[in-house]
């Protein structure tokens, strides 16, 4: 049965669990982790079309695919100078080779962007003519736009030449062209053809390690960054609301503004999740490079990866709702794909190298999608809500039908079950409002036991601090402290008995409470008085170690943002642990040449006693945290906040007691300490680099040695 | 009725005549005419094999027809436009190998060009047809002709006698003079104190100056102790004082190119054996002409069989040059890794019509001459990928060829070849024209020895570079098995003709074949389809157990549901239910180390599971339990299983485990933390022999063989290997001991080949092809092969993409419907290892199931046993399926309807027709 798997892993058998209709790859989609996880197909390659099977030919290197709203398809046959118009069945209307320029015919030379407006208007990007044409749906030419930098020069560079690679009409008219070498943005048209201006220029991030070098860089090193830094337009398509959806590929974009849609005035509108943007593969090197971005209807698009042949489909959140291609040499999968468009709901994709159009239908799981979206939209949440579980019907994985469904429960007030689904959904924003209504509702359900178990605890914390008021603390203290020689005595006597041993670490646990309350005499009477000792201190690290481990298991879902099936637990241990020891380590090595007084063994026992707080705030904390809300957030973080300054102050106030530094000092030497920790760490990878290397060294010696001989 | 049947039968009985009748009419009796330059080696009642002592070619005449087949293009003078010089001269070639040279060059040499043109292959005549000895590799360069120095004896007596024709006899005269040394008088030149006469003439001063000249050049040149003239002392000439030999009168550079050309001409005639020449330069002090050592020795058979072509190649007569000493005394091995066999067997020209035909998936055509010349060519792994030999690639390239066989259609008649042995290496390639030549060839290509490259730090092959290259900078090697397969290559050909010659025919021919070797038997006769369910029992997750993610147990069925399940299907009135369980032993789906049953706790008792194995009898369905042999999900210290002792091992020499990754990732995120090792070929026997006996304890009369009837690897296990032949060999055995030992009745996951004698249901049989670019149509050639013959399914209907075409997909191959599924909610597999079951909950499919059922058993169900006897395509995306009885089914895939026999067709639609009148216009 592995073997469903095994098809996936060893690719042996035919059979995916997926087809009749072959698809020669597995469709996935990333859960909330950026996990890549596997789902039904939404597209099936029904069939590929080359030029011969359309009775023009072979294709030659086309650079683009166009379908209008009414069928119409339009294929830019660069290498063959041409436009191929087709029905949507692929049938010729006509093939477009050139038009009537006065008297004079003309003809295309390498054309790589077409746009057919509703009217049947054709702009042609004709590249290596340095110019747009604009033909009326007879080929009748109306107008023909030539470099901008001829009414324009001060836009422009002296050396530009204009060559449109990719072009885009919204519904006013207005132009939008992608020219190559440009990296001033989107160059802008009116319905005249006169030229306005660039959009949108996509934002430089360069990387420190470029500032660094940019910074200390010889002018003609700078000038040598310069050229890798522009970043460029792949392509972009206009919706019907007339924004421009616009892709970018190389230099130094921000991931997430690979794609992008701008709004009339420029700015980049595209609305995007915190958690995983819309930008292809997630932690895939090298990273997703689109080639094309197609709008589609409501709000959801559509854009083509040529680095491994995926088409990626967003909604207008930003969800990620499918993926299909790939690169191979089968039916459905890519050689150099360079173009997708849209018909009567069947998918094109065009590839420059294959020479031929690749036609995917829907499948039932996307029609469910497409429909639930679509009913959301309108606002037929009921129908949404049915189509969100049919969907979870073929697909189990699917985070955002999950959503869906909670949506659908909490607005019927079944909050137990939306919460559920928001869990399975990763939607913490959706899970934390069904808690908030579920809580109230519990609250009301049981608020007389409520009622009840605060008033016996208020009555228990009157008696109990009634208990403490009665014998002061300096009372306590000189009970304590009297009782202190003997107990010692006492314990020399009996140091290996277990009991005598666990009372210490009791004990030592006992003053804890007193040495975070009042740190100056708590670090003194550690040291001084002996009052701490080695095994409560290790007592204590064992207890922050599984206060940590419960923090990352325990906290409630909204504000847990690991993965508890992820958890390493010696890894986890090792993370608390060694930092820890790193600390008092260089404080030891540092404070011994700074003429501090104490020894290691003070400053591991103050410095476990310093996270105390950490502890006490931290448990109580995640407890709590499964039943609040993200609206409570602040306090969760303010909690958090002050469990962390806390015990960073005992830190610092430990090593002022202990070694008895002045305040100044103690800052100082705190600082050193850091640095310190820094410069280990560093030495350390050094070491463990060098380790490795020496390692592998030796491993390749013997693997050549044994191969070969 | 009954008269309307008979009336048929009388119908299609006539028609049977009048085919036969016009067959004979139109494909005349031979008149054996022998084609030209080819000589009748055998015949047989059926064939005559010609071959052509000059090229080596072969021609079988089929007398029934009277049509020639040719191992290579008889007109590729005329017809071929593209390829030129040796590419050109390689159509002639009978066979291609490739090798690889020191320092992992790829190299390809063909038969003709590196052997024929040498005149370096021999004839001999064996029962029933001829083996051919071909020596690959120029064994001596033409230099090596050309002697400069001859003992008198030799050269009169071994050369110039052979000589018949006297003007190439005074030629070679006039090329060469008999000479001997004699102490110099002082006069004319000399060499060290020695001059040179002629013992049959008297040579003219300028003479004698120019020979001494020249001999000393010819010295000089070929001697690697001598510098220059000066070194040249008495001593260096004792070999050639006091006898008379014969030498080349010309330094060899001032020979003309045509002079030269026909003295070695002539040698070559006279079958001169250059390592006599040798010789003679050894005695004479001279140094040895070295004979080239890339050298392969390659031996075919071709015998006629009935009314079959048999191509053998006996691979342990190949010879390659392994640890042979090059120039410089190192050893050096040339590995040779293929050999395609008959590349170029009854290929067809740039104007032929007609098809290839591939075993892919369950078939796949490619039409002669398509124009798809910018695409590559088709390549489909007989069998799946060797495991063994390189971890899966990233993306999924299943290519899987289930049954050894290919063929080709050119007008009216029709080559099917059948892999018999060796079939395991196998790749079938085919190619269009108008690419390299211009022909469209199919051929089995066979690897006869595994290579792979691996790097230095540890990873084998290519699939681990996307996340490792940028951490190292790699360093790669090439690693080799250790012996080339010694076993035999054999391929047999039918041959087809009018109504025969097409991939109908071929599966035909084929189905006749297993079923005269006793591999497959037909069903009885009964009505009804099966219905297939699989049932998943558990998986296993990583869940926070007190914190700390331990392994835990996610029960999907258990023993008790399963049962359940299967009543409430049954309940929906269906008769013939086969249910498959998966996941039932311990740890589920990756199950423990099968060295006997070990029950999973969480799925119940082992009293449940016997009651479900009653309830299963009691209804008359099948029981059939799985196990995975092949891929070892866990190999902890407890189970038995030893990686090191136990594991297949990659060429670089490590354990063949794999990541359980799912397919297509680009995303190192992917934290699956299953593996899976690959078991030895050479632990199987053991394992499964343990596991059976364990197993039939339980009373369980079927088996579903998970992996082992589709999984086949090799082991490269250092001085242990297994060749992927023998672990066929092997697989075989332990199908055939749970058969026929233990009376086990067996699923089997595909239709590979070997396992079909010994299995009863097949699930997972492709429907499709696997859709390479070259491709241009599927054919259910698999199910017209066993249709009638098992009970088989494709892929599960709920993981399909489109019911509708999913239920005519099984309306036109004949397949059982099929559902996977288990009972628990699909969403407690969310984030597991095993979510790839996304789909599957059990109350979301039992509706369709019954419906799928109902249409396709009111189709099939009456048909189940009968063998599907004609397949056509009718029109673009619809198609005919024709039963034994006669019964039809047109299924019409297009989102648009069609008439067909005068009925409306809707889209996604199908109609059935019953036997009809007709049947004279369908032949």
């Amino acid at each position: 049965m592995a073997r469903l798997a095994l098809f996936l892993l060893v690719a042996a058998l035919v059979a995916v669990p997926a087809s009749a209709q072959m698809v020669p790859y597995a469709s996935y989609t990333y859960d909330y982790w950026g996990v890549q996880i596997p789902a039904p197909q939404a597209y099936v390659p029904v069939r590929a079309i080359s030029g011969n099977d359309i009775g023009v030919g072979a294709l030659k290197a086309p650079q683009d695919i166009f379908a209008t709203k009414s069928g119409d398809i339009y294929i830019v046959d660069s290498g063959n100078h041409r436009i191929v118009h087709v029905n949507q069945r692929f049938e010729l209307i006509r093939e477009i080779r050139g038009f009537t320029n006065g008297a004079k015919a003309e003809r295309f030379n390498n054309p790589r962007g077409i746009h057919v407006s509703e009217n049947g208007t054709i702009y042609i990007a004709d590249r290596d003519n340095n110019r747009i044409v604009v033909l009326d749906a007879d080929l009748t030419l109306i107008r023909i736009i030539g470099s901008p930098a001829v009414d324009k020069p001060e836009y422009f560079t002296k050396d530009f030449r204009f060559r449109p690679e990719k072009l885009t009409v919204d519904q006013y008219g207005s132009l939008f062209v992608i020219s190559l070498g440009v990296y001033d943005g989107i160059l802008e048209f009116d319905d005249k053809g006169v030229f306005l201006g660039f959009k949108g220029a996509p934002r430089v991030a360069p990387s420190i390690v470029d500032y660094i070098w940019m910074r200390i860089g010889t002018a003609a090193q700078r000038e040598r960054m310069a050229l890798f830094l522009p970043v460029e337009h792949s392509n972009l398509c206009v919706d019907d609301r007339g924004f421009i959806y616009a892709t970018a590929v190389g230099g130094q974009i921000k991931e997430e503004e690979r794609i992008r849609r701008l709004n009339a005035a420029g700015q980049d509108v595209l609305r995007r999740l915190k958690h995983l943007k819309p930008i292809g593969d997630y932690y895939a090197s090298p990273p997703s490079y689109f080639v094309d971005v197609l709008a589609r209807d409501l709000d959801i698009y559509s854009v083509l990866d040529r680095e491994r042949g995926r088409i990626f489909t967003y909604e207008a959140d930003g969800h990620l709702l499918y993926v299909f291609g790939a690169l191979g040499d089968r039916l459905g999968t890519f050689h150099t794909p360079v173009a997708l468009a849209e018909v009567d709901g069947h998918m094109l994709v065009l590839d420059a190298m294959k020479n031929n159009v690749t036609v995917f239908a829907p499948t039932h799981y996307q029609e469910l999608i497409h429909g639930a979206i679509g009913a959301y939209h309108s606002g037929r949440f009921d129908e949404a809500t049915e189509l969100w579980k049919e969907v979870l019907a073929v697909n189990a994985n699917f985070d955002m039908a999950y959503s869906g469904t909670g949506r659908a429960a909490f607005m019927q007030g079944r909050y137990a079950d939306a919460m559920r689904d928001f869990r399975l959904a990763g939607d913490r924003q959706g899970y934390s409002e069904a808690l908030e209504f579920y809580r109230k509702e519990r609250i009301e359900q049981y608020f007389g036991w409520i009622l009840l178990a605060v008033a016996v605890i208020i009555l228990y914390a009157l008696f109990a601090t009634k208990k403490v008021t009665e014998g002061s603390v300096a009372e306590a203290k000189a009970q304590i402290a009297a009782t202190y020689t003997e107990v010692r005595q006492w314990e020399e006597m009996q140091r290996r008995s277990l009991v005598i041993n666990v009372k210490r670490v009791l004990r030592g646990l006992q003053f804890a409470f007193h040495v975070i309350v009042d740190p100056f005499d708590g670090f003194w009477d550690l040291k001084h008085e002996k009052r701490g000792n080695v095994p409560t201190a290790v007592t204590l690290l064992i207890l922050e170690v599984i206060t940590y481990l419960v923090m990352y298991q325990y906290t409630g879902f909204p504000f847990n943002t690991r993965n508890p099936r992820w958890l390493n637990i010696i890894a986890e241990v090792f993370s608390v642990v060694s930092p820890f020891m790193l600390w008092c380590g260089i404080n030891w090595s540092l404070t011994t040449l700074m003429g501090g007084k104490g020894n290691f063994r003070d400053i591991f026992i103050a410095s476990t006693y310093s996270l105390v707080p950490f502890i006490l705030i931290v448990l109580p904390l995640t407890a709590a945290s499964n039943v609040m809300t993200l609206n409570e957030a602040p306090y969760y973080w303010l909690f958090t906040t002050v469990a962390i300054i806390w015990s960073a102050a005992l830190l610092f106030f430990s090593t002022m007691v202990i070694h008895e530094y002045s305040t100044g000092q103690a800052a100082a030497v705190s600082l050193l300490i850091v640095v310190g920790i820094a410069v280990a760490l560093f030495i350390a990878l050094l070491f463990a680099d060098m380790f490795l290397q020496f390692i592998g060294f030796f491993r390749e010696i013997y693997r050549e040695y044994s191969l070969r001989l | 009725m009954k008269t309307d049947r008979s009336l048929t039968r009388i119908a299609l009985l006539m028609t049977a005549v009048a085919v036969v009748f016009t067959s004979f009419c139109l494909c005349s009796p031979a008149t054996a005419q022998v084609p030209r330059g080819f000589d009748a080696v055998a015949e047989n009642e059926y064939l005559i094999l010609h071959i052509n002592s000059d090229t080596a070619e072969i021609a079988v005449t089929d007398k029934r027809s009277g049509d020639t087949w040719y191992s290579n293009p008889p007109d590729r003078d005329k017809v071929e436009k593209i390829a030129r010089g040796d590419g050109k001269l390689a159509l002639g070639a009978q066979f291609r190998l490739t090798y690889f040279e020191p320092g992992d060059v790829v190299r390809t040499v063909d038969s003709f060009v590196s052997s024929v043109a040498h005149n370096q292959f021999e004839i001999e005549p064996i029962e029933n047809g001829v083996r051919v000895r071909y020596i690959v590799g120029r064994q001596w360069a033409d230099r090596d002709f050309l002697p400069l120095f001859m003992s008198k004896d030799t050269f009169e007596n071994e050369v110039l006698a052979k000589i018949t024709d006297s003007r190439m006899r005074r030629t070679i005269e006039g090329f060469y003079i008999l000479l001997t040394l004699e102490k110099s008088t002082g006069e004319g030149a000399s060499i060290a104190g020695y001059s040179l006469t002629s013992p049959a003439t008297t040579l003219k001063d300028r003479d004698q100056r120019t020979l001494t000249e020249v001999m000393i050049d010819h010295m000089v040149l070929n001697t690697s102790g001598l510098r220059d003239r000066n070194d040249i002392k008495e001593s260096t000439l004792a070999p050639f004082i006091g006898t008379e030999f014969y030498m080349l009168k010309q330094r060899e550079r001032d020979l003309l190119a045509w002079d030269l050309e026909d003295i070695v001409a002539v040698m070559k005639d006279i079958e001169l054996d250059p390592s006599a020449v040798s010789d003679r330069y050894v005695q004479l002090g001279l140094d040895p002409r070295i004979q080239n050592i890339v050298v392969f020795h390659v031996p075919i058979e071709y015998t006629l069989d009935g009314d079959n072509l048999v191509v053998r190649v006996p691979a342990s007569e190949i010879r390659y040059p392994k640890d042979v000493l090059n120039a410089e005394g190192q050893k050096v091995t040339y590995p040779l890794v293929t050999i395609d066999v008959l590349p170029y067997f009854g290929a067809a020209d740039n104007t032929a019509d007609g098809y290839m035909f591939v075993p892919d998936g369950s078939g796949a055509l490619i039409r002669l001459n398509n124009n798809k010349t910018g695409l590559n060519a088709y390549a489909g792994r007989v069998y799946g990928r060797d495991n063994a030999l390189s971890p899966p690639p990233a993306s999924l390239d299943s290519k899987l060829c289930s049954f050894p066989v290919f063929g080709l259609k050119a007008g009216e008649k029709a080559f099917l070849s059948i892999i018999e042995a060796g079939d395991a290496l196998a790749q079938i390639t085919a190619d269009i024209a108008g690419k390299r030549e211009s022909y469209n060839t199919v051929c089995a290509q066979f690897r006869l020895l595994g290579h792979a490259t691996t790097s230095l730090q540890g990873e084998v092959d290519s699939t681990h570079r996307e996340s490792a290259q940028w951490v190292y900078g790699r360093t790669t090697i090439n690693v080799y098995q250790e012996d080339i397969y010694t076993g035999d290559i054999q391929i047999r050909y039918a041959f087809l003709y009018g109504g025969d010659a097409g991939y109908q025919g071929m599966a035909r021919y084929y189905q006749d074949y297993l079923v005269s070797r006793g591999w497959m038997t037909r069903l009885s006769p009964k009505d009804g389809t099966p219905l297939y369910v699989e049932l998943v029992g558990a998986v296993t997750d990583f869940r926070p157990v007190l914190g700390v993610p331990r392994e835990t147990i996610v029960p999907l069925t258990t023993y008790k549901q399963a049962k359940d399940i299967v009543s409430r299907i049954a309940a929906q009135g269906i008769e013939d239910i086969r249910m498959v369980y998966s996941g039932w032993m311990r740890y589920g789906i990756s199950h423990v180390y099968p060295t006997g049953v070990k029950l999973e706790k969480a799925l119940g008792s082992k009293s449940d599971l016997l009651a479900l194995r009653d309830y299963m009898d009691s209804i008359g369905g099948r029981f059939y339990p799985s196990v995975d042999f092949v891929m070892i999900h866990r190999a902890d210290l407890f189970s038995g299983f030893r990686p090191w002792r136990d594991a297949s091992r990659f060429l670089n020499r490590t354990e063949a485990l794999y990541p359980m990754v799912y397919a297509q990732r680009a995303n190192p995120a992917n934290r699956n933390p299953y593996s899976v090792y690959v078991l030895s070929p050479s632990r199987l026997d053991n394992l499964v022999s343990r596991y059976l006996k364990d197993y039939t304890s339980y009373g369980f009369s079927g088996l579903a063989l998970g992996d082992l009837a589709f999984q086949l690897h090799s082991d490269f296990r250092h001085r242990a290997t297994i060749d992927r032949q023998a672990a066929r060999s092997i697989v075989e055995a332990q199908i055939a001991e749970a058969k026929n030992d233990y009376s086990l009745r067996l699923l089997a996951v595909g239709a590979n080949a070997y396992a079909l004698p010994y299995v009863d249901d097949i699930l997972n049989l492709p429907t499709t092809c696997g859709g390479q670019d070259i491709i241009d149509e599927t054919v259910p050639f698999a199910q017209m092969v066993l249709h009638g013959y098992f009970d088989y399914a494709g892929d599960p209907a709920n993981f399909a993409p489109d019911r509708d075409h999913y239920l005519l997909k099984l309306l036109e191959t004949g397949s059982a419907p099929y559902f996977l599924g288990y009972c628990a909610d699909s969403s407690v597999l969310k984030g597991s290892a095993f979510d790839y079951l996304y789909t599957g909950e059990f109350e979301e499919w039992l509706e369709d199931a019954a419906t799928l059922y109902s249409t396709a058993n009111s189709v099939l169900g009456r048909v189940q046993s009968q063998r599907i006897v004609d397949h056509r395509k009718l029109l673009d995306n619809v198609y005919e399926t024709r039963f034994d009885d006669g019964t039809s089914v047109v299924v019409n895939y297009s989102d648009s309807a069609v008439t067909v026999k005068g009925q409306k067709i809707g889209p996604l639609g199908f109609a059935v027709f019953e036997e009809e009148l007709e049947e004279e216009q369908a032949i």
